[in-house]
Formats: structure tokens, sequence, C-alpha cells
């Protein structure tokens, strides 16, 4: 136990000695989820833009003027128009005035605008019918010029349910896209990098163990992680009221099963080359596809049926959907103890593989 | 005996690194395995140390074999590989108490090495602070932990300079001079060959050119030293930075 124990000692001291590393292990994480909270989160007031040909239909319609745009060889009018209702929420409606059908072109490619209304009295609207900002544009922008309601209006209902917000379905993603790469670069780049440094030759002439070394590796970026995902949960806490509804033990689980899993990837990866930039490329190939189909911003569910049901097997998937059900739904075994096994074969295989072709020398 | 080596062959895809290398050292020797770039010397030494497999031979150590005696080995065993670098941020104490608790030894010994290799003053310096001497020092540091009846040193001082050269060579003649260390040393340098060792080995293209004391060898070929023996007997020179 003495040489685990000076060889994750070794490692910890190399990550807290490293202000660069503790930046990427620890704080960026956070940085990253307040951002991306921001960025997605239900805002208090929504824009939305359109472009019309003529200003008299937003003065009738209670538009006040704003100073004009003038930017990189495009000058139009803009008028605004704020409203406030239980539907709807807060929305701040901006309208540009694109007399030529050149402006409405350069608003339409700077994405300024998403929909065009067009005519004085018989509007039409033209919008992208694929883009839902513009159909959401259209839906709202419509009744306000038309001056009429949606007949179901009345049933509109603001959804209020805690939970249920995009920033709640992102935290659970960001903290399994972390362990990944918390893994795959912590231990798999790790070990290439230790390989070309010749290091890996000097410590395999010794007593020392192999697994040792591979195990205090990955301890040690287990315990950061844990100092990671407590800061990123009480980050998201304070400035996003995210609660964990489930059990802390069972994320803890799902969160070890995690790295077992992407530990076993990480010596797989890290297996055979000694070239750090090989080595870069093999963990960029292996973690952008998973970050973009694995569920991290968005659900797996939005792709083609017959791609969709296998994608909840690849690891991120499983790690992203177990840790959401934690700590959104507060499911505990029934729907993680398979995940679980899968993370553990997932481990256990990869484990056997990277040992078998591991090089040492 | 302490290490005898039987008819070695090594071969990497085209290329025959090892043709037959038999090698015996007796305990308390001091020998140079002498020559150029590629002659086989790395091949032969980390096949000594077990980080690489002969296609075909035997290698005994102290009587015993690898395959049969892999820990055994290790614990009598010292080594410095060429170029080694370790754990950036730790400090020169850190690395050494690392190496130690691989073979269980006190950190009481680890004080005597910092002195021993004359780095008492860099004990809380970074190992990437350290220049090539100071590493390579470090790594001979390393390689006495276990108090090892067989050190075995790869090219320890190449592409330092003459007064880290100097440094290295200091320590492994108080070495010399304790007499319980049997050491085989590859390097290119003649020099260093004739400082430290009274038995020469020159290997060439991965045959065992000739072996014997360094007395023996000049008096033999009538050569006054090294270089010219080899320029003789091959047509090339050992090292195009022989000149200490």
């Amino acid at each position: 136990m003495t040489v685990l124990f000076r060889l994750m000692g070794i490692h910890f001291k190399e990550i807290y000695r490293s202000p660069e590393i503790l930046f990427w292990v620890v704080f960026f994480p956070s940085l990253l989820t307040i951002g991306l909270g921001y960025a997605f989160n239900q805002k208090n007031e929504e824009t939305i833009s359109f472009a019309v040909a003529k200003e008299n239909i937003l003065e009738e319609r209670g538009f006040k003027p704003l100073a004009p745009l003038d930017q990189d060889g495009l000058l139009v009018e803009r008028w605004e128009k704020k409203t406030s209702d239980s539907t709807a929420g807060k929305l701040r409606f901006v309208g540009y005035i694109a007399s030529q059908e050149s402006d409405e072109k350069i608003l339409l490619k700077r994405g300024m605008v998403q929909l065009l209304v067009k005519g004085e009295k018989d509007f039409a609207y033209h919008y992208d019918l694929r883009n839902q900002n513009a159909k959401l544009a259209f839906y709202l922008v419509r009744p306000l010029l038309e001056q009429s309601k949606a007949e179901d209006d009345n049933r509109i209902v603001s959804l209020l349910v805690p939970g249920t917000r995009y920033v709640d379905y992102l935290i659970p993603g960001l903290i399994s896209m972390n362990l990944m790469m918390s893994c795959l670069w912590g231990v798999g780049y790790a070990l290439i990098e230790k390989r070309s440094r010749r290091l890996l030759r000097r410590l395999i002439a010794t007593p020392m163990r192999k697994w040792q070394f591979l195990l205090s590796l990955i301890a040690i970026r287990w315990l950061f992680g844990l100092l990671n995902v407590s800061i990123l949960l009480t980050v998201s806490y304070f400035v996003f009221d995210f609660k964990l509804v489930g059990s802390l033990f069972a994320f803890l689980l799902i969160y070890t099963g995690a790295f077992f899993a992407f530990g076993g990837f990480a010596i797989l990866l890290g297996s055979r080359t000694s070239n750090p930039e090989t080595g870069s490329g093999l963990i960029n190939s292996f973690t952008s596809p998973m970050v973009i189909i694995c569920g991290v911003f968005f659900s797996y569910q939005n792709f083609p049926d017959w791609i969709a049901p296998p994608l909840k097997f690849l690891p991120l998937s499983l790690v992203t959907d177990a840790l959401r059900l934690i700590a959104l739904e507060g499911v505990t075994w029934g729907f993680l103890s398979w995940r679980l096994l899968v993370l553990g074969i997932f481990g256990v295989a990869t484990l056997i593989l990277g040992n078998k072709i591991f090089k040492w020398n | 005996m302490l290490l005898s080596i039987k008819n070695i062959h090594k071969t990497f895809k085209t290329v025959k690194a090892l043709r037959g290398v038999s090698l015996d050292l007796q305990r308390g020797e001091f020998v140079a395995l002498l020559g150029p770039n590629g002659a086989g010397k790395t091949t032969l030494v980390e096949i000594i140390e077990g980080l690489q497999k002969p296609d075909s031979g035997d290698v005994h150590i102290n009587g015993m074999t690898w395959k049969k005696n892999f820990k055994d080995i290790q614990k009598i065993l010292g080594l410095s590989l060429q170029e080694t670098f370790f754990f950036d941020r730790c400090t020169v104490f850190e690395v050494l108490r690392l190496f130690a608790s691989f073979f269980k030894v006190r950190d009481e010994v680890v004080e005597k090495i910092l002195t021993r290799i004359g780095m008492q003053d860099k004990r809380n310096a970074y190992s990437m602070t350290l220049s090539g001497g100071q590493r390579q020092r470090l790594a001979l540091g390393i390689a006495l932990l276990n108090d090892p009846e067989l050190l075995i040193l790869d090219e320890p001082t190449t592409g330092l300079d003459p007064k880290a050269r100097r440094e290295i060579w200091d320590i492994l003649q108080e070495l010399k001079d304790a007499g319980n260390t049997t050491l085989l040393l590859t390097t290119h340098y003649m020099e260093e060959a004739e400082v430290l060792c009274e038995r020469i080995v020159l290997l060439d293209q991965g045959h065992i050119l000739k072996d014997q004391s360094l007395e023996s060898l000049l008096l033999e070929s009538g050569h006054k030293d090294l270089n010219e023996i080899f320029l003789n007997m091959t047509g090339r020179r050992l090292s195009d930075d022989s000149v200490v």
C-alpha cells in the first residue's frame, strides 16, 4: 500500500503544483457551466426580431423608434415594443425596416432576423420552416401585427416545474462530460506523455507493480474529480438553484462506475503511442463524437429512430442518463443497475485489452 | 560470476542488433561496453536489464534468470537508462523517496544517497529545473538506492558538458573504491572507459570485437588510445565527440 500511496502522492503534487492543470480540472468546468447555463437558461426577456418594409405599421402598433443600426455597410431603422403577459412572458419585439430587398438579405445572412413580413395589410410571412426560432417568431409576431389573439391563448399555462429548465438538463451532462475528459486526458494522455519521456520504462525496471501505477493515476483523478463535481454542484446550486433530487450515494456510485469505464478507455487509448500529438488526436477522436451524440447538450433521441437506441449504450450516454435520472427524477436502483453493469463491462473489457497491448517500453 | 551472457541474438525487423554476443562479468569488475552509435550497446544492456527479450541466448545474473527470478534480480540490480525524465513538478527528494518505496528502502538511505550524488542543495528543486548533469546524477542516485550488486549505466554522460561528466565520474570512482559494486557501463566516449574501467568490451554491428583489459589492449595493438584501435579495426571512429 505504501507504494500506491506514494505514487498517488506524486500524481497529486504534479496536479496541484501545476496551476494550468488546476484551472482546467477544477475551475474551467464551473466556468463552462455558468457560461452555458446563462446562455441557455430561460431569459427574463426574450427578444424577437423581424423585418418589415415600412415603418408605418410599426408606429400604428405602438412601436417606439430606436437609434438606427449602422454596421458594416448596412444602415437600417429599428423600432421596438415591449410586451408582458402571463402566456408569453416578457417579450421585446424589434422591427427592422428593410425597404430594399438587399437589406432583407443582409439582415437574414447576419442572423439579425429570421422572419420577413411583407405586404402592408395582407401580410405574408417569410421564414425557414425548419428553423424553430423563426417559427416561434412567426407565432409571436403575427398576432401583434394583425392585432388578434391566438384562439387557444386561454389554454396556455406557464410551466414552472423544478428540474425542467434547460440548465437542469445541461448540468448532469456537463458533469458526465467532465468525468470523461478528466479520465481520458488525466490518465490516457498522462500515460502517453510519460512514455514519450521514457519514465514508464524506468518505472517498470523497478519492483513497482504495473497495476499500482495505473491504479494510482486513476485514483488521483477520481479524487480530483470529486472536488470538481462538488464545486460544480455547489456553483449550480447557488447560481441556478439546481438541486440534486436523488440519492447522493447513487450519484457517487455512478460517478465511480464512470471512472472505471472511462479509466479503461483511457488505458486502452494510451496503451501504445509515445507521440503526444498522435495521442492527442486519438483522444479527441474518441471524445468529440461522444460529446455530440451522447446527450450532453441535447437528447440523442433527436437522432433518427434507427440510430437513437444504440446510442444509449455508449459509455457517455450511460453516465449522462444515469446522472440525469438521479439528479432530476430521484430514480434509484431499478434504472441504474443495468447501466452500472454495462459500464462495468466496458471497464473490464477495455482494461483487459489495454493491458494486453500496453507498451511500457 | 555475477553476470553471464551466452550467445545473445536480437533482430528488429530487418536490422540484426546483436549477433551472438557472449560476456561474463566477475564481482567487483568495472567494465566498459564501448562502441559507436548503433553498435547494439543499448539493446544488449536492456536485455540484461530484463526490459527486452532476446531472440535466442541466455542471461544469468547471480545464477538467476529473468523468467524464473524476476523479483530477486530486480532487488540486486541498479540501472540508469538513456535520457530519462522524471516527474516534472516533484522535488529531487520526492522522486528519490518514491523510487525508494519500490525497494522498501528507508528515508535515511535516501538522505545518504542525496549526499553521495552531491544534491543536498537541490533536494527541494523540481526535477524539471535540473540541468542535464543534475538529472543524470539523480538517475544515478535512483540506481544506487537499493545498494545494487550489479550497476548498469547506459551512456550516463552523453550530452553532458565536461564538468558535469567529471562529477558523474567522481561518484563512480568512489563506488569503485568502495569495492562492493560491479559496473557495466555503455559509452561511446573513449576517455570515460579509460578513466573508470579496467576492462573494455568493444562492440560493433552486434559483434564483440575485443574483450580485454585496457593495458593489454593498448599493449597488443601498439596504439596509444582506444579510438585508434577501433579506427584500425573498423575504419570508423568511436565517436565524433570523443574529446573531453
